[in-house]
């Protein structure tokens, strides 16, 4: 028996319910016009009244943007050449003049492929009108709540197999848990050039891995940091070992201020509340620099809830 | 039920609206009566610490602050009433059971493994786990809760409740491979 399995058994046998729920309502109901529910002090609001305020105040103010943004562009539309002015601050940056034409090209390049793409992406959800709201919309990685430098040293460059792409559907169909770690040491096989990182377990989602550190060889070019928080898909190897079951992608990193940054191949996670995040290329072959964004940690956790219920 | 979706119950409740509750009720009553049931071990009592619970939350709907998990809240509170009952009970863990922690040992010899499989036909197969592991197992699988969740109500450090889940799932797996596991 695995121990999924036994986990199983053991949700199985917790399936008990209420023998007669209706009944045990019915009991309780008649117990609650003696009960008042806790009065609040007169003229001062519980935190839910005041949430609920805030929470429609907040819904109104999104419509007037909302209604503004749309006008704006339905008038764009209609005048194309009237609001040159009010393109977006990626666009302008992409189109800033003589400055970025006497740049060295490869600059220019790299600029416009980290900002271009970051634009494109974030499409419908950054102010363009206001630059200054722009400019706190694009994150870079040095702005994350997220502990120093630990780069593993590498002797041997590591590449992303060719042909291999990440796909959600695939990952998380292979995935048997997902592990939240904090690493702890990683060093390079000089004879493979895999690197094997040795971690603390935090928590786990799905099955369980069977210690509390737990070690895992990869060669995945996107390397993971020592210090650093992640939350990792992994399966079982033949050799019963715990492997990444994507190594072509970043992986999921936590922020020390309860937040996370994926990877937008995460298709599921991608809301008008994640913020892109410019991380530094790792070299040409890093598909993901410009391709990261930020979202509350909360938000993968009820993905992850989501993927375990479906198991 | 999220976040959302509970705060705009507690809100009807705190409002007097029945239905709020009734909404709470639907969405909770069975996990909150699993875990009493795995706490006091006989269904009259668990349903009657249930319909409690729900009384207790008509109570005390004001007292909930949004932000802070309300899965969490709720099994704080179950907990609590689950310890007040027992005590109230005059329950203690007999020193048998607290022994039962060991499969090994207890697997080593016919008798033993009799006992196991007495246990588990009368009580289930956590019934082989200590009192502290079953709770764990059962508010990671039954209530559905997080380990920083778990470890947030046992206040327990999060390493160990993780630790000890993968422990008592470990010894689960090792009385399957013995045969012993019904």
């Amino acid at each position: 028996m695995t121990r999924k399995e036994i986990e199983k058994r053991c949700r199985e046998e917790m399936q008990q319910t209420i023998p007669d729920k209706e009944a045990l309502w019915e009991r309780i109901e008649s117990r609650l016009p003696e009960q008042q529910p806790a009065q609040q002090p007169a003229g001062k609001r519980s935190h839910i009244q005041m949430m609920a305020f805030a929470r429609i105040a907040a819904a109104c103010l999104l419509l007037v943007i909302v209604g503004a943004k749309s006008y704006q562009m339905f008038q764009k539309s209609l005048h194309p050449a009237k609001t040159d002015e009010n393109q977006s601050y990626f666009t302008a940056e992409e189109s800033s003049g003589e400055e970025a034409e006497d740049s060295p090209k490869g600059e220019a390049d790299a600029w416009d492929a980290k900002y271009g793409d970051a634009a494109e992406e974030n499409e419908g959800i950054a102010a363009p009108e206001a630059s200054t709201s722009d400019e706190k919309e694009l994150l870079h990685y040095s702005d994350l709540a997220v502990p120093g430098s630990g780069s593993i040293p590498l002797s041997v460059p590591l590449k992303a197999p060719e042909g291999s792409y990440f796909s959600e559907a695939d990952v998380l169909e292979q995935t048997e848990c997902f592990v939240d770690v904090i690493v702890q040491d990683g060093v390079q096989e000089p004879d493979t050039g895999a690197v094997v990182y040795s971690m603390e377990v935090v928590d786990c989602y799905g099955a369980e891995v069977p210690e509390n550190s737990l070690t895992i060889v990869s060669d995945t070019p996107y390397l993971l940091e020592i210090g650093h928080e992640y939350v990792l898909p992994l399966r079982q190897t033949e050799d019963a070992a715990w492997a990444l079951t994507d190594a072509c992608a970043p992986q999921f990193e936590r922020t020390q201020d309860g937040k996370v940054l994926f990877q937008s191949g995460w298709y599921s996670l991608m809301t008008e509340e994640s913020v892109p995040v410019l991380c530094d290329s790792r070299g040409t072959d890093d598909y993901f620099y410009d391709r990261m964004y930020l979202t509350g940690y909360a938000e993968l956790e009820a993905f992850l809830r989501e993927w375990e219920r479906q198991l | 039920m999220t976040d959302a979706e509970f705060e705009a119950a507690i809100g009807k409740v705190t409002a007097g609206d029945k239905t709020g509750l009734r909404d709470l009720y639907d969405a909770y009553a069975d996990t909150i009566y699993r875990l009493f049931l795995g706490k006091v071990h006989n269904h009259q009592d668990a349903e009657d610490l249930t319909s409690d619970f729900f009384l207790k939350l008509w109570e005390c709907a004001a007292g909930y602050r949004p932000g802070r998990g309300h899965r969490c809240w709720m099994m704080t509170i179950a907990r609590n009433m689950a310890i007040d009952y027992l005590r109230k009970a005059g329950h203690t863990i007999p020193v048998e059971d607290a022994e039962m922690v060991s499969p090994a040992a207890l697997t080593e010899t016919k008798t033993a493994a009799d006992t196991v499989t007495e246990h588990m036909q009368t009580e289930g197969i956590l019934s082989v786990l200590p009192e502290d592991e079953q709770e764990i197992v059962r508010m990671h699988i039954a209530a559905e809760l997080t380990f920083r969740e778990i470890a947030a109500i046992l206040k327990r450090p999060l390493g160990t409740i993780s630790w000890k889940y993968r422990n008592a799932i470990g010894k689960l797996q090792k009385l399957a491979e013995e045969g012993s596991l019904l």
